[in-house]
């Protein structure tokens, strides 16, 4: 159900989601994060204007995203939710990143 | 105790992970009727999605999910949402990890595995919960 709804496009090193970001959808983002981590991107960019919904498993793709591969890199959150950012509060997590243009 | 119960839904779905969301929505349906604001909202669907996805993720195959979400109100306090979700045939779904314990000991009032407090019987299978009150101003 929540696979129909969700979208990722990858364009450089920048990912674009759309949808609820879920256990269901999390392994999708993971997968676009890859090549991406392989290649050592630097910053990361997740623009996540169209993403409503985010729970722990997305979160562990955007901590995979800022700590994953070889090192550490910048991830930047382009427009996120405030219920994405909500999340990142709630667990503390909300320093590990740069939020840029939250709704 | 004195409550009234005011709505009692459940819902039988494969203990698949594609089907978080309308768990999500049904949750969020039934808050909103209590006059949910929106950070009651989301913490609820976060809750909801945090406890079913643990569950689901650890179910044996075929199984199905089953969750009970009630709407209570108890005398002395606002409006609550309660959620009981039970796997059928899988009995180990281990502990909550770190962050998803962070997750829902912070979007709930009071979370758990095993037999829910307010549960008029323990159920076969591996069973999860939680309460968190609706603090919206409903009646303000």
């Amino acid at each position: 159900m929540s696979e129909d709804l969700f979208e990722i496009a990858v364009e450089g090193d920048t990912i674009s989601i759309t949808g609820d970001l879920d256990a269901h959808t999390a392994p999708q983002l993971d997968a676009a994060l890859d090549p991406l981590l392989e290649r050592g991107a630097d910053p990361i960019v997740l623009h996540m204007a169209g993403v409503k919904f985010v729970d722990s498993s997305g979160l562990r793709c955007m901590i995979r995203a800022r700590h994953g591969g070889d090192g550490e890199r910048s991830v930047v959150i382009d427009q996120p939710s405030s219920a994405t950012v909500r999340l990142l509060e709630i667990t503390g997590m909300l320093d590990q990143f740069t939020v840029r243009g939250a709704q | 105790m004195s409550r009234s119960r005011q709505d009692l839904v459940r819902i039988d779905l494969p203990a698949e992970t594609d089907h978080l969301r309308l768990v999500r929505l049904v949750v969020a349906g039934l808050a909103t009727g209590l006059g949910a604001d929106v950070d009651d909202l989301e913490d609820l669907r976060i809750a909801t999605g945090e406890l079913c996805a643990h569950l689901m993720d650890r179910s044996v195959p075929d199984d199905r999910l089953e969750v009970e979400v009630e709407t209570t109100e108890t005398s002395g306090a606002g409006p609550s949402v309660r959620l009981i979700a039970n796997l059928r045939d899988t009995t180990d779904v281990d502990v909550l990890d770190e962050l998803a314990e962070v997750v829902l000991g912070t979007t709930t009032d009071q979370c758990g595995l095993g037999t829910a407090p307010w549960a008029e019987r323990s159920t076969p299978g591996a069973s999860g919960w939680f309460e968190r009150a609706v603090r919206a101003s409903s009646d303000a």
